[in-house]
């Protein structure tokens, strides 16, 4: 029996990256996927590579910053599945311009707020009534390393993923009583096409290397623990944010 | 399901409770299973479980305190089924004598201290070369939410469990260039026959623990998934945490 078998999965910024790979991931494990992606493109992208491996999936291009479009994705998913049970909140990311909190440009700091944290918050706000409608689910939000160590040249960033993984413990707490599950994911730098282009040739690769101490992330092993949170063999996990990051963290 | 295919997992304590509900998950999943368990009875009754199940199973009689029964069990294991890949340090648990540092009987101090962090150092010591030499794989050590939040009153498992989590992220450090990835669950009370039984009598200490449960009480199947997670190459990149299966109770 496939792990999310009878499921409906919305995946914010599903058209590249983690969200793709979890949304290839989540489809072969049984759920219905709706990508929810900015980028019309890339979204249908997404969504013909999954029906093309066999999966049941649709994109609508959605603006995870605008109330609107947020609960247009959500009436969109219950409206071709008739459910939602699984919401990965994953659109956002770190850019290189950020930087300390002396010298980043103010813009960053509400581009990435906005984006990362009031998308997160967004996505809850229409996505959490109707996983309480469809009897409960699980919600997957993303947070970062830098939310839960030092790291320099990202305060921007880093303000955001704070508040990332603050919510998910409020959340877990609020909707436990209605079988919403609420945990969040922290990767460190991982491989998609974004920052392996960002690395590339320079001497920032062989740092994350040597940083990482059992080998460079890939997509796939987000998804792997996104897929585990979306399954019911997690039905005891709530409020936590679970570092997947090759031993960052903890070295 | 295939998760573990090819794999050889190591589970102490697999005679009663998660150490069962583990070895039976891992089973399912496709790994070759070593119960090592200090009641012999009880662990030929989970290799039987496992077998009836369609599962591969050994059962090895293991004192986890003791050196020389410890690299025994691993010995068998690679014996038997030519590698070790998985090893679940799992036997411990905590006790109603314990108590506060000022009124506990200093003896449960060293009863937990050597059943649940010697015992764990011990098995790591002897399976993580195994593992090394096997090419590679995963040790799942047993913390405790005791060890990430106060909980009063129990403050030798307390002292035994965080000290597990510690070794853990040192460990995984170590042994990371050898292809070791070394993890630890934190678990909240869970409803073994052990804690079931003092739930049903009403013991008032586990009746609160269950009742501050968000999602409602943990069940051994619950920390067994998270252990097969663990085990399996979906965790490849997961390294030296402690990952709280608690229904919610650290956070609330």
């Amino acid at each position: 029996m496939p792990r999310l078998a009878g499921k409906v999965a919305l995946i914010t910024g599903a058209g590249t990256g983690i969200g793709r790979a979890t949304a290839v991931a989540m489809a072969a494990e049984g759920a219905k996927i709706v990508v929810a992606e900015l980028n019309k493109q890339a979204g249908e992208q997404t969504a013909q590579i999954v029906a093309q491996a066999g999966g049941d999936c649709i994109a609508v291009a959605t603006d995870v910053t605008s109330e609107e479009s947020m609960k247009a994705a959500v009436a969109a998913a219950v409206g071709h599945y008739g459910a939602l049970h699984v919401l990965h909140n994953n659109a956002g990311g770190s850019t290189n311009i950020d930087d300390t909190v002396v010298d980043a440009p103010i813009e960053e700091f509400w581009r990435v707020i906005n984006l990362d944290l009031f998308g997160t918050f967004l996505g809850c706000r229409f996505g959490i009534p109707a996983i309480v409608a469809s009897g409960g689910g699980s919600v997957i939000n993303m947070s970062s390393n830098v939310a839960l160590m030092g790291i320099p040249g990202r305060d921007c960033y880093t303000a955001a993923k704070g508040g990332v993984a603050a919510i998910t413990r409020s959340m877990a707490v609020e909707f436990a009583a209605k079988m919403v599950r609420v945990n969040a994911i922290a990767p460190s730098a991982t491989m998609t096409a974004r920052v392996r282009a960002l690395v590339a040739g320079n001497a920032s690769l062989s740092k994350l290397a040597d940083a990482h101490l059992v080998g460079l992330i890939e997509p796939e092993d987000i998804a792997n623990m996104a897929v585990f949170l979306a399954s019911d063999e997690s039905r005891m996990v709530t409020g936590h944010v679970y570092p997947v990051d090759s031993g960052v963290t903890i070295s | 399901m295939t998760r573990l295919a090819g794999k050889v997992a190591l589970i102490t304590g697999a005679g009663t409770g998660i150490g069962r509900a583990t070895a039976r998950a891992m089973a399912a999943a496709g790994a070759k299973i070593v119960v090592a368990e200090l009641n012999a009875a009880a662990g030929e009754q989970t290799a039987q479980i496992v077998t009836q199940a369609g599962g591969d199973c050994i059962a090895v009689t293991t004192d986890v305190t003791s050196e020389e029964s410890v690299r025994n069990a691993i010995e068998k294991a690679v014996s038997h089924f030519g590698g070790l890949h998985i090893l679940h340090n799992n036997a411990g648990g905590s006790t109603s004598i314990d108590s506060n540092v000022v009124d506990v009987p200093l003896e449960e101090f060293w009863r937990a201290i050597t059943l649940d962090l010697f015992g764990t150092f011990l098995g790591c010591r002897f399976g993580i070369p195994a593992i090394i030499a096997s090419g590679g794989g995963a040790v799942i050590n047993m913390a405790s939410n005791v060890a990430l939040m106060g909980i009063a009153d129990r403050d030798c498992y307390t002292a035994a469990k965080g000290g597990i989590a510690a070794i853990t992220r040192s460990m995984a450090v170590e042994f990371a260039p050898k292809k070791v990835r070394v993890n630890a669950i934190a678990p909240a009370a869970t409803m073994t026959d052990r804690v079931r039984n003092r739930y049903e009598t009403k013991v008032p200490r586990i009746m609160k623990m269950v009742g501050a449960q968000l999602l409602g009480p943990i069940e051994p199947e619950d920390i067994a998934n998270m252990a097969v997670f663990l085990g399996s190459d979906e965790s490849r990149m997961i390294t030296g945490h402690v990952y709280p299966v608690d229904s919610g109770i650290t956070i609330s």
